[in-house]
């Protein structure tokens, strides 16, 4: 390689950090071995550059494509096909590097940053990521900038004001086009962003899975009240209902998976009062359960969009459609209901059904307090004042428990976390001949003041039971609410400050710094900008699109469209007309340049001929003649009449109106020109 | 070379002017379809300029510069440049005289009107700088005695593409001595069959018969002094000169000395053009024979001096 072809200094340094920059936000889906990929390469290239290294030949770049390949194969399995895609993206990027000979491949190295910029918008449609990009962009335009001429491989500071100003122009356009671009449905769909194993709830619950949950702080919903908030301890989000007990693990029952929705659900429940509205932005689960205060209905949800939901026999709400992108609905939920006041007699096997030959001290204790209790209400009663008399505490990290786990909770460790006592509780009911399930959902949530919305994460997952009784149906009955009440009213954290070995264990944590007064001001603060921009810009959907249009302009037509876009971009590049031509404003013309430049306006209205910056005007006189013949004589004495006044410096009142009169006489007309 | 303007106005001097076309007609004899060319020397030579024609070899060069000696009546000489001259050979030497015994200068070949300094590029910078100090001073300091060269003092020198083989190419600050720089180029197709026709027939011209006296020459320079130049023609010629100094393809621009020797040319364009008064035309004809030598591009051998000139035309405005 002569130097001539030796990419400058500058434009490796700028090609470095675009690349560094595109992929910092891809850092968390990157393995560690592939940050050392990059860096092996990146130091490569600077050898190369230096004359220490060489360019690799096919066999060491075949080896390296191989190498990369298994590992992606290796570390990302069981991971879904589009990290997988990223991987080997990040992976080329990476290893273009020690190929790139001449400028030509540098651009193909910035157009996949480009890409790769593009990319991460597949993981998170955060505003600060969003704000992150439009400095990567800037710098990887700056790196063209650069690239492209020398002056601004010099001059890195006026390079990355060219870039600045380029993204600047393109800004105006990006909004005309985000505002009217039709919202096209995907013809195909990218497996977006489905949360990997372990993130959100399951289809079943033993001993331990929510606790595993309560340590991730990542968000499940927000939620948006149309009136005022209802109590914390009132805010049962609640998700599936868990039927089927094998004796370790509650799923969701084979009832209701055998009928997973009917239409005349109506005539089960009763509601009463005024419901509540709410407006749910839902993070994606890649499962089709629908956390909702009960009786929930969606209100028109499906107007417009692709979402569908059905509700099901046990009064939840499912998606058709897997979530696998941000959800939004608005829904009424009705909190004085009464439901299922009748069950029929499969309804009640089902409810009541247990594994034979688990847990014995549990079933002759509960068939010991029926015994004593007179009515199964009274049976939940004594029950959870047993609960609450004996020594039952509220922990994140209970002992483990043996085949029998509700005789070891009960009679043993006495120490567990909503799902051992739902689990206990329903297991009880059960042994006592009452219909009882196990519901999973959340509770509570963090109340931005910001903005009012309510943030429901991970952490306050929860689980609790339902019971039926005849004349009341389906009641709520949260056991953990007898035991540590403080987790209900104060929430999660609140129930979690003086369990400072938890903390402690998680200095790392995002729980331990939410309870520092500061940050966590300012987490709600950034969280409550953030949700505007979700609900805002990301969440901008054909229905929003649609609303503003019509706000805007009363009534959508192609017509109307048109007159937008059009007089947006006349505004526009008015603006940068103005702009550009505000050089030529404030210099007083001569009045024969005055009345040479009205000439020349004739010429080109009349005739189409347009003088260029470098004609003269006896050159340009020529070309007028050529064109239009008859008037020789009169372009001829304008000509000479101007060079006069203009060049012979005879300027004087009778040779000014002369030429005026010469200018005033000339009338051509385009019918009569030679075409 | 263009732009030779058809619109001619009246002319203001009928006697000079006719003596400039004879001149221009008996030059074009002897030099075959060279038209603009011999008349861009003459506006050289006519602004008071040394001229530098630079061209292969066997263009017809040193056939242009001796026709024109001839044709002004200018008594010339001429210095064949080699590698091992001297600046003693060109201007002169102080000798010791026997007979009086004392020093006695002898000029050398740069005392006369016209010097065909032939080739100058082939001597050494040494050698060059000697000529071209002469050329700007007019005069020869020798031993502490300064010698004043005959007026009108007139160099015409050629060279040869930098790029050929032994030769010291004379830097930028020594050609901005020159006011024009011109290209001979090849013959046309009717123009090269005229002189091979007459090289047949052994009729081809090498003396040109003269046509003015060096008195006239001097008054036609002194007249050109007086053509007029509005406001509106500086204007032009600044923005172009500043153009120069600001475009971004622009290694540097035209020096103040660049810039009067413009407006030097464009005045004598005009009175050979029979006009009292300079107009853009005027300009915009020499503005690549004396800027193009002067100018360099940013991106190296990329573009050459007079596609910069061509832009620089292109982006300013005329009016």
């Amino acid at each position: 390689m002569s130097a001539a072809e030796q990419i400058p200094r500058n434009s490796i340094i700028w090609l470095l950090s675009a690349q560094l920059a595109v992929i910092i936000p891809l850092m968390g889906l990157m393995s560690w071995w592939m940050i050392a990929f990059w860096l092996l390469c990146a130091v490569w290239r600077v050898a190369m550059f230096r004359g220490e290294a060489s360019f690799p030949g096919k066999i060491v770049r075949g080896t390296l494509v191989a190498l990369g390949g298994l590992g992606v194969a290796i570390s990302f399995s069981g991971l879904g096909s589009l990290e997988i895609a990223v991987a080997l993206l990040i992976l080329a990027f990476s290893l273009k590097l020690i190929e790139v000979r001449t400028r030509r491949d540098m651009y193909l190295v910035f157009c996949l940053a480009l890409f790769i910029v593009a990319a991460a918008f597949l993981f998170s449609q955060s505003i600060f990521l969003a704000i992150y990009q439009v400095f990567s962009v800037v710098l990887i335009i700056t790196a063209m900038v650069a690239t492209q001429h020398s002056l601004y491989n010099r001059e890195p500071a006026l390079a990355m004001r060219m870039a600045g100003k380029l993204v600047a122009q393109a800004v105006p356009v990006m909004i005309l086009f985000f505002l009217v671009f039709p919202r096209i449905e995907p013809i195909w769909s990218v497996p977006t962003n489905v949360p990997s194993a372990g993130i959100g709830m399951s289809d079943n619950i033993e001993p331990g899975d929510i606790a595993k949950l309560n340590q991730s702080d990542e968000l499940a919903f927000r939620v948006e009240f149309d009136g005022p908030m209802p109590l914390r301890e009132d805010m049962y989000w609640r998700g599936m209902t868990l039927s089927n007990f094998d004796g370790r693990k509650w799923s969701v029952g084979s009832y209701l998976t055998r009928n997973p929705g009917s239409e005349n659900l109506a005539a089960k429940y009763e509601l009463y009062g005024e419901p509540l509205r709410y407006k749910m932005t839902i993070e994606p689960t890649g499962k089709n359960w629908l956390f909702m205060l009960p009786i929930a209905i969606p209100i028109d949800s499906t107007q417009g969009s692709t979402m569908a939901f059905v509700q099901t026999e046990d009064f939840a709400l499912r998606s058709v459609m897997a979530l696998d992108r941000p959800v939004g609905i608005e829904v009424e939920s009705y909190v004085n209901y009464s439901v299922g006041l009748n069950i029929t007699e499969a309804q009640r096997v089902e409810y009541t059904k247990l594994p034979a030959g688990f847990n014995p001290r549990a079933l002759s204790f509960a068939a010991d307090l029926r015994e004593r209790t007179a009515s199964p209400q009274e049976y939940v009663d004594q029950l959870s004042k047993y609960m609450l008399e004996q020594d039952f505490y509220y922990t994140l990290e209970p002992p483990a428990l043996g085949r029998d786990t509700v005789d070891d909770f009960i009679f043993g460790t006495r120490r567990g976390y909503c799902e051992h006592y739902a689990n206990a509780f329903a297991f009880l009911l059960r042994a006592a001949n009452i219909p009882a399930r196990v519901v999973v959902g959340y509770q509570g949530g963090e109340i931005n003041p910001h903005n009012m919305t309510l943030n429901v994460r991970q952490l306050d997952a929860h689980a609790w039971i339902e019971y039926w009784r005849a004349g009341s149906g389906w009641l709520r009955l949260d056991p953990t609410y007898i035991v540590a009440p403080d987790r209900i009213h104060l929430g999660f954290d609140g129930s979690l400050e003086r369990d400072s070995e938890f903390a402690n264990n998680k200095l790392l944590s995002p729980l331990f710094y939410k309870n520092m007064g500061l940050i966590k001001a300012l987490r709600l603060r950034l969280d409550a900008i953030n949700y505007t921009w979700q609900k805002k810009v990301v969440g901008f959907g054909a229905d929003e699109q649609r609303d503003v249009l019509n706000d805007l302009l009363g009534g959508v037509t192609s017509l109307k469209l048109g007159i937008l876009v059009a007089g947006i971009l006349l505004i526009v590049l008015g603006i940068l007309a103005l702009w550009i031509l505000r050089g030529a404003r404030g210099i007083n013309f001569s009045p024969e340049k005055m009345l040479y430049l009205k000439f020349c306006k004739k010429v080109s209205a009349r005739l189409g001929l347009f003088r260029t910056k470098s004609e003269t005007p006896q050159a340009f006189a020529e070309r007028i003649i050529e064109k239009y013949p008859q008037s020789a004589e009169q372009i001829r004495a304008i000509t000479t009449q101007y060079n006069e006044i203009a060049y012979a410096d005879e300027r004087s009142a009778a040779n000014l109106d002369q030429l005026k009169a010469y200018i005033a006489g000339f009338q051509p007309s385009l019918a009569r020109a030679k075409l | 070379m263009s732009g030779i303007t058809q619109l001619s106005q009246e002319s203001f001097d009928s006697d000079g002017n006719k003596a400039l076309r004879t001149t221009m007609a008996a030059v074009g004899e002897a030099v075959l379809g060279k038209e603009d060319q011999i008349r861009m020397a003459l506006c050289c030579l006519l602004a008071r300029g040394h001229l530098l024609i630079e061209d292969l070899p066997g263009m017809g060069k040193t056939t242009l510069a001796h026709a024109l000696g001839d044709a002004l009546g200018l008594n010339y000489q001429r210095i064949q440049f080699t590698s091992d001259m001297l600046p003693a050979d060109v201007l002169g030497a102080s000798i010791f005289d026997r007979d009086s015994a004392s020093f006695r200068f002898v000029p050398g070949p740069v005392f006369t009107q016209l010097l065909l300094a032939d080739e100058v590029n082939r001597t050494t910078p040494k050698t060059q700088s000697a000529l071209l100090e002469a050329m700007e001073e007019r005069q020869v300091s020798i031993d502490g005695v300064s010698h004043p060269l005959p007026k009108p003092f007139f160099v015409i020198a050629t060279q040869n593409p930098g790029s050929q083989s032994g030769t010291y190419p004379l830097p930028e600050s020594q050609l901005d001595r020159f006011l024009m720089r011109i290209e001979l180029g090849y013959p046309g197709h009717d123009a090269e069959r005229l002189m091979l026709q007459a090289g047949l027939s052994g009729q081809h011209k090498t003396s040109v018969r003269q046509c003015m006296s060096v008195d006239m020459l001097i008054d036609l320079q002194d007249r050109v002094d007086h053509v007029k130049v509005s406001e509106p023609l500086l204007d032009y010629l600044q923005r172009l000169v500043d153009y120069s100094r600001t475009a971004a393809d622009f290694a540097y621009g035209l020096s103040p000395r660049g810039t009067l020797s413009l407006l030097q040319a464009a005045k004598s364009w005009a009175f050979i053009d029979g006009r009292n008064h300079v107009i853009p035309e005027d300009v915009q004809s020499v503005l690549p024979w004396v800027a193009s030598h002067r100018l360099a591009s940013t991106n190296g051998t990329l573009s050459n001096g007079l596609s910069l000139v061509a832009q620089m035309l292109d982006a300013v405005d005329v009016l």
